[in-house]
């Protein structure tokens, strides 16, 4: 529907990514935005916006 | 985690997102690093992020170049184009004024990307005629769809219905084989229920120049539905929405849109 609206679920998840550092994984967190913050520390935190659609 | 709905969409504005698929990376303070917006291939999504997160090509490092005194164009107008991406017009739009008056080279994309920018700029605080000046002085330019859907979705949503209409008259017949244009046009007619015999005509020609990108053509042919739909002929609005059905037969709107028209039609169908 190209220039329509319609209803989409909309979500994101969060990644944390050590900075600097060229051989560690990417993590996948299990909390809300704002804990991510709280536990990131050096890390950065990668937010993957995407629809169902 | 997944975010819900309402979590996710109050992040995504609150750092001035815009679309999906859209890959934003903060630190602990919360304070925007860099983004990717649309796909990549695999090998440069890597490569980004490996950027990212030794701060290479990010706007701090591009920053650091410049004050340090470090200046070409393609550094510039990644400056310009990463304010851009945040929301930042102000700031997008000091680093554009520099590339174009230090970097003046009219064949190059950053320009041109550039000078869009800026007449978009100037329209959306209160130049009316910015981008009509725009398509007129750079008519071949790659942003010329965007400066039309920009002035059309500003006047609908200022409720600006005559200049609104006036647009897509001209985007019209500038861009009379454009399928995304022929669609935008008959769908919002649709909307707004007016011209919708153009509109039908307008669609079904979108129908046939869609054909050899079936994903697309039936969402061309959801909207062809929806004006037969607003006409109230409700018999052709189900079989328009039945094709959409068999190009994707998982998708739920399409299943919501042929229920839509089914029951009014049921409705139209009883008596008074």
């Amino acid at each position: 529907m190209i220039h329509k609206i319609i209803n989409q679920s909309f979500y994101f998840i969060v990644v944390l990514i050590l900075a600097g550092c060229q051989n560690s994984g990417y993590q996948w967190y299990s909390g809300s935005f704002e804990e991510a913050k709280f536990v990131a520390g050096s890390k950065l935190i990668l937010l993957d916006f995407y629809t169902d659609s | 985690m997944d975010a819900n709905d309402d979590e996710a969409r109050k992040v995504f504005d609150e750092y001035n997102c815009n679309g999906v698929p859209h890959l934003l990376f903060v630190d602990q303070e919360g304070n925007e690093v860099d983004r990717i917006i649309g796909f990549l291939p695999p090998g440069e999504y890597l490569a980004r992020i490996q950027n990212i997160r030794n701060n290479k090509h990010t706007l701090s490092d591009y920053l650091n170049q410049y004050e340090n005194g470090t200046a070409n164009a393609e550094m510039i107008a990644g400056i310009a184009m990463k304010y851009e991406n945040r929301g930042d017009s102000d700031n997008a739009k000091e680093f554009y004024t520099i590339l174009i008056n230090e970097y003046p080279d009219l064949s190059s994309e950053y320009n041109q990307r550039g000078t869009y920018f800026l007449a978009e700029y100037a329209f959306e605080n209160g130049n009316q005629m910015a981008l009509n000046n725009y398509i007129t002085s750079s008519p071949e330019s790659p942003f010329i769809e965007d400066a039309y859907f920009t002035m059309v979705y500003h006047y609908a949503d200022k409720e600006m219905r005559e200049e609104e209409l006036k647009v897509y008259t001209q985007m019209l017949a500038d861009l009379p084989e454009n399928t995304g244009v022929l669609n935008s046009y008959a769908w919002r007619m649709a909307e707004i229920e007016m011209n919708l015999n153009d509109a039908l005509e307008k669609v079904q020609r979108a129908v046939v120049l869609s054909a050899d990108n079936p994903n697309s053509q039936a969402n061309i042919i959801d909207t062809e539905a929806e004006v037969l739909w607003k006409l109230k002929r409700f018999d052709e609005a189900i079989i328009s929405i039945e094709r959409s059905i068999a190009i994707d037969p998982e998708n739920q709107y399409f299943r919501d849109q042929k229920e839509k028209f089914i029951q009014s039609k049921k409705e139209a169908s009883q008596p008074v």
